[in-house]
């Protein structure tokens, strides 16, 4: 099975294109057919459960794991098929390790100049990337003397400096703390967008690969099961896999015809042929209203959960099924509460139910 | 890879040369020889010392690793490094000294006949004397792995085992020591090998070995193939723990990063004198006493008016073919230990294995075995410092290998893959990331194989060059004339220059590992 | 502490540099090499200055140095040393073959002297220089010759025991009355050898059975001969089995020691004369030379001098008040002989318990 690409448009040539790639230990296939591609320019996330092999796939593109069956091209050129194949060094392909890597006996700027050493200008190249980071002042610190983040941003300003073909990035974030991550997220992302490289984000965090990237491919056991905008991968998942693994969200029964849906939460509008199937809802796809005659669903507020900025509502229904639903948090529903839940109108994504089964 | 297999090749010709030899007298022979009850017996008596000497300096070596990391024992800076220093004397000294103050006409005894304790008994000689010489005097191996060990560990999961209601006490067996099986099976496999090449000591105090009867073996002079038999067992045995180890280890879970904050010290409250009295006792005994005893043959020397060997010439050999053999072995340590580590495969893993095979050898067989091919493959070298070197590399490499290989393992590989990322070939990536990451290691490795060095006499004594005097071969010269007064200033010096290169390259990086 | 190691770095890197200045160097070493292969191969006219000898010494550098001194000036030749363990240096004597450097081999003991020559790697010496010493002192093939003779003999304190209680023979030693009184050092190379000789004469079962007997009338081990001599003067043991001229060497360090010799009187091999000798590995006629040195008289006397021991040339006395050499008894055994038992040998000192 290869990866289906939806909504994708047609603009420049692929920086990176990867047919039918197989990486195996021994009997185990960590990477089991992979079909991918990225344009010049694009930031990609690759998303995943740990151990669905995208950190595999990662380093097989970087050049430190040895693909079996496949071929991989930077650039227009072939760096590993049937007989060829490139050393890492030899790719230009820039890495950003998960905690940074940043060689630990070398300055800020010893790290940077590493990868520009006997290039024209190499100490000048060094300012820049470093400026673009905006690190400039700390240039002769050691790596244990920088924060987390600091030491994320050098380890960028490093896979930067020689120019690389596309810059890959595996779970940089991860080890940052929760209230720096999402700055430090943005930060990385402005600077590979204001020097318009090719990059591959490598993630677990769904939130962070949908906010990092323009276009996230979803992989689950070794494949890549979709690939698309964040936004088609998150209202549109194309099975029941990426659904349960984009977000969370809840699958209702129904029954299709025309183009509506019709189910014990109201009708809306879908794709899908007619016939019985499992609509899949999202939290915010709900509104919820205190108990008062008029449209929708009746139920009772179960369990309260407060995020700040929004909340999450266990709604228990007539039928005995619970739903979750996220509202914003000026909402006041104390838990106890009969409730009405409403569709919000948008073209959901149904998958169809065999009747045989 | 070529190169690891060439060293790899290089240092098993002590095991060609006794299969040769073994070969030589005919398979009948081999098994009468190793097939026989007096093999067994042999077998047995020195799988008994090696046991012994493990379950007494393990346990001493713990205790000790702990009570100068991990509690308020008073001036354990101090006996942190005074603990490790046993390590610095050969082991023909340390039981030589050991014997003259413990044995039956020691200085203990002659202190107590006035006092009306006639006999000490004799446990200064036989498996009991073995036993301590071998445990007392190196258990440093073991010590220094584990109080690096006890540095690298996370304190929070001794926190995390105190807040679950275990008392100190429990939380050390239950949560301290699981995590230090990794340098207790490294260093462990160490001794058990130092004590079964050992020579020194089980000559002395009189207890047969299989290194001690492939010695008497070669006394005999006739039958060479006996010799080569019984260290063929050698070989066996020191495959098979070669082999355990490496299970075990290989069970293990990876060891851990380093540790954020240095750990709480237990306050060791009234048992703060009793332990401070009992590692002073332990530090008279193995450090304190040889010296003395070393001491009062200078002086002896002193009052008779024996002139005192000028040792400065001996010192400088010694240095110098330390040196020479610490950077070779470790040179040659990398391209085995980088090819197994980052490359891995069953024939990386036996080259690695092959370089250990010797490690157990008795340094008269290694020594041989040069003697019988560089006479017939290249004279030109026989006596000379190159093939003395060669043969230390051939005796100690594991040590460096050991040593290179755990800076490797500890080192994560990205930061080699990240060089790699950033367009620097192989050689770039070794020289300017590998290497310099894993110095400390690599120091550590050379300090111990200059120690081992120094210290070695037997092959020393066979493939010198002719009037080649070192510290080790001046002891030996003046001991076996029976001038112990003699003896003295070169076994000072030796103790000596072996102390300092040990303190800088062993002892105070383990010590300071956590303050870097 | 990187700045600390790095000038310890730097240290170790002169000391690396002084000592190869210090040791010879492999050149040297190569040239001294060739120049003594160039004798091998018999070059027919060689300048004096050539003349040159490598002499593997189990015997002590303290012993031999001067010696070898003395010879050097007085013939020209140029003699390099290498000492180390009797047994060791011959062990590698063997195990290099026909490419031995060495020229000569001066041996502690008999057993290695047979050995080498049970090996064929030892070359006939002149008549002449054999028959300086009397014929029970030399190679029966002729291939190697004594150079000076070390009595066994039982050392006793006088005060603790009189000359008429000790035992007459080797084998009364297991007497009941001598429980407990008496010292070996059974791992002694001196011990091993009189044990083996007592072999060769007496079979295996006799000696199984004088080991027994010593190993159960419970004897005191001792490292070394020395040690024993050092027991009986302190009074530890009444007497014990040594070398004769131990006691004279502990005389020289202090002349009050009261303890005497005695020599056993009956008994096969009981008594038993050691020899440390030579043997000539190579063709060079300088080692005949230095062989013809060390029997003669002046040699002889040092060695009587230094060592106490027995000079073996008849016309030399010893240097000190002992019973003339042909008065003590010692078994006649061909030294080859001996070697080919000497292994079973120390197989049976280690089965009877002496070595714990």
């Amino acid at each position: 099975m290869t990866g289906q690409t939806t909504g994708a448009p047609n603009e420049s040539t692929p920086v990176l294109e990867i047919s039918n790639l197989v990486v195996a230990y021994g009997d185990v296939a960590a990477v089991r057919g992979v079909d991918f591609s990225l344009r010049d320019g694009r930031i990609a996330a690759l998303l995943g459960p740990s151990g669905c092999g995208k950190t595999t796939l990662l380093r097989a593109i970087a050049g430190f794991e040895r693909p079996s069956a496949g071929t991989i091209r930077l650039a227009g050129r072939t760096v590993c098929g049937r007989e060829t194949w490139t050393e890492p060094e030899d790719r230009q392909v820039g890495m950003v390790f998960q905690n940074g890597a940043l060689f630990p006996h070398l300055t800020v700027v010893g790290n940077v100049l590493y990868g520009v050493r006997g290039h024209a200008d190499a100490h000048g190249r060094v300012r820049e990337v470093l400026a673009q980071v905006g690190l400039e002042g700390l240039g002769e610190r050691l790596p244990d003397q920088l924060s987390g983040g600091q030491q994320q941003r050098v380890a960028l300003a490093r896979a930067l400096a020689p120019r690389p073909q596309i810059i890959l990035l595996d779970e940089p974030f991860a080890s940052l703390d929760a209230s720096l991550r999402e700055r430090v997220r943005h930060e990385v992302r402005s600077v590979l967008k204001a020097s318009g490289i090719t990059a591959i984000l490598v993630t677990h965090d769904q939130e962070e690969a949908l906010s990092f990237a323009d276009e996230v491919a979803i992989m689950v056991e070794g494949k890549i099961l979709q690939v698309g905008r964040p936004a088609d991968i998150y209202h549109r998942p194309v099975s029941l896999e990426v659904a349960n693994f984009v977000g969370s969200g809840q699958l209702l029964a129904c029954r299709v015809s025309a183009g509506r849906f019709r189910s014990s939460l109201g009708t809306a509008t879908c794709t899908a042929p007619d016939g019985p199937g499992l609509v899949f809802l999202r939290p915010e796809d709900l509104t919820l209203v205190r108990w008062l005659q008029g449209e929708g669903a009746a139920g009772t507020v179960s369990e309260r959960r407060f995020f700040g900025h929004d909340v999450l509502d266990t709604v228990r229904l007539a039928s005995g099924e619970t739903i979750e639903v996220r509202s914003l948090s000026s909402t006041t529903v104390p838990v106890g509460s009969p409730v009405r839940l409403a569709l919000r109108e948008r073209t959901y994504r149904v998958f169809p139910v065999d009747p045989q089964i | 890879m070529l190169g690891a297999i060439a060293t790899a090749l290089a240092v098993n010709v002590p095991l060609a040369y006794i299969f040769v030899r073994a070969a030589g007298a005919g398979w009948p022979r081999y098994a009468e020889v190793v097939f026989s009850q007096q093999t067994l017996a042999l077998l047995a008596r020195t799988l008994l010392l090696v046991g012994g000497v493990l379950c007494l300096a393990v346990p001493l070596s713990v205790t000790l690793a702990w009570l100068v990391t991990r509690t308020d024992l008073p001036g354990r800076r101090v006996w942190a490094v005074v603990a490790s220093l046993p390590l610095v004397f050969p082991s023909y000294v340390a039981a030589f000294a050991w014997v003259s103050i413990w044995g039956p006409k020691g200085f203990v005894q002659k202190a107590l006949a006035p006092l009306g304790i006639e006999i000490l008994p004799s446990w200064a000689y036989g498996y009991s004397g073995a036993w301590l010489v071998l445990a007392l005097f190196t258990y440093p191996y073991v010590y220094l792995l584990v109080v690096a060990g006890l540095r690298k560990m996370d304190p929070s999961t001794e926190e995390a085992a105190r807040s679950l209601g275990r008392s100190p006490w429990a939380v050390f067996f239950s949560a301290v020591l699981p995590q230090l099986k990794r340098p207790l099976y490294a260093g462990s496999l160490l001794m058990a090998l130092y004590t079964l090449s050992d020579f020194g000591a089980v000559s002395i105090v009189r207890y047969k070995t299989f290194t001690l009867s492939i010695y008497n073996a070669y006394r005999g002079l006739f039958d060479r193939s006996v010799a080569a038999s019984l260290a063929t067992v050698l070989v066996v045995i020191t495959v098979a723990l070669i082999v355990l180890e490496s299970w075990l280890s290989s069970r293990l879970p990876p060891s851990q990063v380093r540790p954020s904050r240095p750990p709480e010290r237990l306050a060791l409250g009234r048992w703060r004198w009793p332990a401070t009295l009992a590692v002073v006792l332990l530090a008279m005994v193995n450090l304190m006493a040889p010296l003395a005893v070393v001491v009062h043959w200078a002086v002896k020397a002193w009052r008779l008016g024996n002139p005192i060997g000028v040792a400065g010439e001996a010192a400088l050999h010694s240095l110098g073919v330390a040196v020479l053999a610490a950077v070779a072995a470790v040179a040659l340590s990398l391209p085995v230990s980088i090819w197994a580590m980052r490359h891995g495969g069953w024939l990386a893993r036996l080259t690695l294995g092959m370089t250990y095979s010797g490690y157990a050898l008795p340094g008269l067989v290694i020594a041989l075995s040069l003697v019988f091919f560089a006479t017939r493959l290249v004279p030109p070298l026989y006596q000379t410092v190159l093939l003395l070197v060669v043969a230390y590399v051939v005796r100690f490499l594991p040590e460096a290998v050991s040593a290179t290989r755990a800076s490797l393992g500890a080192l994560a590989p990205i930061f080699e893959e990240a060089a790699k990322s950033l367009g620097r070939g192989s050689w770039s990536v070794l020289r300017t990331i590998t290497l310099p990451l894993i110095r400390p290691g690599l120091l550590a490795g050379a300090g111990l194989v200059f120690l081992t060095t120094m210290k070695e006499l037997p092959a020393t004594l066979i493939l010198r060059p002719t009037g080649f005097e070192t510290l080790a071969t001046r002891v030996w010269t003046a001991t076996s004339e029976g001038v112990y007064s003699q003896a003295a200033l070169p076994a000072l010096a030796l103790v000596g220059t072996s102390a300092i290169p040990v303190y800088f390259l062993i002892v105070r990086p383990v010590l300071s590992e956590h303050s870097r | 502490m990187l700045r600390g190691s790095r000038s310890l770095m730097v240290g170790v890197g002169y000391l690396f540099v002084t000592s190869f200045g210090c040791a010879p160097a492999p050149d040297e070493a190569r040239e001294a090499r060739e120049a003594h292969e160039a004798n091998n191969a018999k070059t027919p006219i060689r300048a004096v200055g050539e003349r040159s000898l490598v002499v593997y010494s189990g015997r002590s550098e303290s012993l031999v140095g001067p010696m070898l001194e003395t010879l050097e000036r007085e013939t020209g030749i140029r003699i390099e040393v290498r000492y180390g363990g009797t047994s060791e240096l011959a062990a590698t004597i063997l195990e290099e073959g026909e490419n031995s450097p060495a020229d000569l081999f001066l041996s502690q003991d008999a057993a290695a002297l047979g050995a080498l020559s049970g090996e064929g790697r030892l070359r006939v010496l002149p008549q002449e220089l054999l028959e300086a010493v009397p014929s029970r002192f030399r190679s029966n093939r002729g291939d190697w010759v004594g150079l000076s003779g070390r009595a066994r003999t039982l050392v006793y304190e006088p005060s603790r025991i009189s000359a008429g209680d000790l035992p007459r023979s080797l084998e009364a030693i297991g007497s009941d009355k001598y429980r407990g009184r008496f010292g070996v050092a059974p791992t002694n190379g001196s011990f091993q050898a009189h044990m083996a000789v007592y072999r060769a004469v007496n079979g295996a079962e006799a000696l199984e059975t004088l080991l027994e007997s010593f190993s159960m009338n419970n004897p005191q081990a001792f490292p070394k001969n020395s040690a024993i001599v050092e027991g009986v003067i302190a009074g530890e043991i009444d007497f014990g089995l040594v070398n004769h001229y131990y006691l004279w060497r502990a005389l020289q360090e202090d002349p009050s020691v009261t303890a005497l010799n005695y020599f056993i009187p009956e008994g096969e091999a009981s008594g038993f004369v050691n020899v440390a000798g030579v043997g000539v590995l190579s063709e060079t006629p300088e080692a005949l030379e230095v062989v013809a040195y060390l029997l003669s008289k002046a040699a002889q006397g040092y060695f009587a001098h230094e060592t106490y021991e027995y000079p073996l040339v008849e016309s030399v006395a010893p240097s000190v008040d002992l019973p003339p050499l042909s008065e003590i008894r010692s078994p006649d055994v061909d030294f080859a002989q001996v070697s080919a038992v000497f292994e079973e040998t120390l197989e049976a000192i280690d089965r009877s318990g002496l070595i714990r």
